[in-house]
């Protein structure tokens, strides 16, 4: 699955963002047994994007540069439909809080 | 012996010696050693990478501890970026492929990483390069013993002299038990000053030039009170500094036997003494004191020192975290007062001739309801967590209130349709702080819960002094029979309405003043927190009706 996500964090995604997804995707590596989430800069209309980076490490999601206004695509590979909805659904209110 | 005048920060006397806290080391590692044995490199990094996570560890609890989540995450973030993949694959390629030794290869990531970050079109971005240094920086030190900044000889009686400290190199010095701080620049108002402060490390700051490398080793005295640093000082000087320290201590000593007493007067009259907070780092020194409550909680910090205007989340988050430390103690947040004095650049209010009485305090707020909104919301979220109250400053009329509580009553009706807990009768006060508010204090008084005088900028409106300036500002003088007069007015109006009273500015804290106040029935004083025991012996001390009348008629 994925989706994208447009950035509203004036400072862009900084330390404190980052941490906090990357703090998330670790958890949801323990929860579940097959789950790689990604993270890239959007560059065309349908979710395509340069860079794929691993969401759970925060140098590398910082190091995409993202700023307000840029679209960040995620893609998440869970073991099935439903993990992958909820995984969606929980990382959703932590984006609307930290991105 | 050398003496040196700065800006002291935190009051108190150290003796110490001196050590130099460089970081201007790390590029000595730019220099390639060949080694042949990459695996003995990259476990010698894998083991460094353990003892700096250890190290983060420490750190994030004791700020945890003593300082709160806010100053504690950086060493979470550290923590997570030693972690990174993308760090250590780099580190140990370059291990491999290079042949090189570890303290090469990570000086060489951190240069690579530093890069990429300053080259951001992201100024904040720009600023993260350090802390990617930082972390280099710590695994470095953890394989191998740079020159200049072990700080472990002797721990008890170290003076740390830098040309400047961040908050994190000040939270991990301390944890190594440092005795003071001097340095080349620095402001007051800075958050190390103010994380100085809670955690009463005695410091110079601003000293310039007059601080020399060549001072390293001496033997110095700091002297918080009179921000004086002396180096390798003479016996004399010894001699006056340690009976100043041994008065001060004792000082200190016999108001420490304060704490958990009681604010009654010889004759039974109660006040509330209550502490003053800008800056989150003081809630500790509050609790020390045991406050009676926060009286007067400046909100504007939480607005500076960025780009941006802090969303309701982040602003509810703080608010949260202070009512629910203070343990049901009230905690009074006053709404935002900036002006164009003190603004932040993306508040984007021009420059005024006469901004004292310019566009400031709850005028913007009410021309720009937006921002007024959100912080009342997060204040009105957070009173689900504590003994929360809202002060409004710079009141001049009675159409203000109404208009304030119709936006009040707007946000509180929002919340209850999101289902959003708050604290339906939050308790709602002003700030008497122009000689206008005073006059009409009988009417004002029916409209709001409780009265605080901000005596700093009444003073200035009513006896017309501008204390910046230095022509004038000795005719400042809070105890003129008009300020008095009119702090009875006050009282008087609020005592016929059966409202709280409280006076907020500086003189609250002037033990002089004390008995006055206690006389004309002041129910709170609210202070910078250090000066709160003082003032208890002083309530305690004092016989009100023995004074009362006395007092009263000379006014």
């Amino acid at each position: 699955m994925n989706f994208k996500y447009k950035i509203k964090n004036p400072c862009g995604v900084h330390a404190r963002p980052a941490g906090h997804l990357a703090t998330f995707v670790k958890n949801c590596n323990k929860k579940y047994d097959e789950c790689e989430i990604k993270i890239g800069k959007s560059i065309s209309a349908d979710c395509g994007c340069g860079d794929c980076k691993d969401a759970s490490q925060i140098l590398s999601v910082m190091s995409l540069g993202l700023k307000k206004g840029d679209e960040a695509v995620f893609y998440i590979y869970g073991p099935d439909e439903q993990a992958e909805n909820d995984i969606k659904r929980d990382m959703c209110d932590l984006l609307s809080e930290h991105f | 012996m050398n003496v040196l005048k700065g800006v002291a920060v935190y009051r108190g006397i150290v003796f110490g010696k001196l050590k130099a806290y460089r970081k201007d080391y790390f590029d000595m590692y730019s220099d390639k050693v060949f080694s042949g044995n990459s695996e003995f490199e990259i476990s010698k990094f894998e083991n460094a990478k353990k003892d700096a996570m250890e190290q983060l560890d420490g750190l994030y609890e004791s700020a945890l501890k003593d300082l709160g989540e806010e100053h504690a995450m950086i060493f979470g973030v550290h923590k997570m970026i030693i972690e990174d993949y993308e760090y250590s694959e780099s580190v140990a390629g370059i291990i491999k492929k290079e042949h090189a030794n570890a303290e090469y290869a990570v000086w060489l990531t951190s240069r690579r990483f530093e890069h990429k970050f300053e080259t951001m079109d992201n100024e904040y971005m720009q600023q993260r390069a350090s802390d990617i240094r930082d972390i280099s920086r710590r695994i470095i030190n953890c394989m191998s013993n740079p020159p200049g900044d072990k700080i472990n000889e002797d721990k008890k009686s170290l003076i740390i002299g830098c040309d400047d400290l961040s908050p994190s190199d000040l939270l991990e010095l301390n944890s190594n038990y440092i005795k003071g701080f001097i340095t080349m620049l620095g402001s007051k108002n800075s958050h190390t000053s103010i994380l100085a402060k809670s955690m009463k490390i005695p410091s110079i700051i601003s000293l310039g030039e007059q601080l020399k490398p060549e001072f390293e080793g001496c033997d110095v005295i700091i002297d918080g009170f009179a921000g004086a640093v002396y180096v390798s000082p003479d016996s004399a000087t010894i001699r006056r500094l340690k009976k100043k320290k041994e008065l001060c201590d004792k000082q200190e000593e016999l108001l420490s036997s304060f704490k958990g007493k009681e604010n009654v007067s010889l004759d039974g009259q109660e006040v509330q003494l209550s502490a003053n907070v800008s800056h989150i780092a003081d809630i500790k020194v509050v609790k020390d004191v045991d406050a009676n409550g926060i009286g007067l909680f400046r909100s504007e910090f939480i607005f500076m020192g960025r780009h941006n205007y802090p969303t309701e989340e982040e602003q509810f988050r703080i608010y949260k975290s202070v009512a629910s430390k203070m343990d049901g103690k009230h905690v009074t947040i006053r709404t935002l007062d900036v002006g164009a004095d003190k603004q932040m650049d993306y508040f984007d209010i021009p420059k005024e001739a006469n901004p004292a009485m310019g566009y400031r305090g709850i005028r913007i707020c009410l021309d720009r309801p937006n921002i007024f909104k959100t912080q009342l919301r997060a204040i009105l979220r957070a009173s689900a967590y504590g003994n929360v109250e809202i002060l409004f400053p710079m009141i001049s009329s009675l159409d203000e209130i109404i208009r304030i509580k119709k936006i009040l009553n707007e946000c509180k009706s929002e919340l209850r349709c999101q289902k959003l807990d708050f604290n339906d009768d939050i308790k709602i006060g002003i700030m008497i702080e122009t000689p206008a508010a005073v006059m009409i204090s009988d009417i004002l008084a029916k409209e709001v819960d409780f009265f605080s005088i901000g005596t700093n900028d009444l003073v200035q409106y009513s006896l017309a002094v501008d204390r910046q300036n230095d022509k004038v500002n000795f005719m400042f003088n809070p105890q003129h029979r008009a300020i008095l007069r009119m702090i009875k007015m006050v009282c008087d109006n609020a005592k016929l309405a059966g409202i709280r009273v409280g006076i907020c500015g500086e003189i609250a804290a002037d033990e002089n003043m004390t008995e006055i106040f206690l006389s004309l029935g002041v129910n709170e004083l609210s202070m910078s927190a250090p000066f709160i025991l003082g003032i208890r012996k002083k309530v305690r001390e004092t016989n009100v009706s023995l004074i009362r009348d006395q007092i009263v008629s000379k006014l």
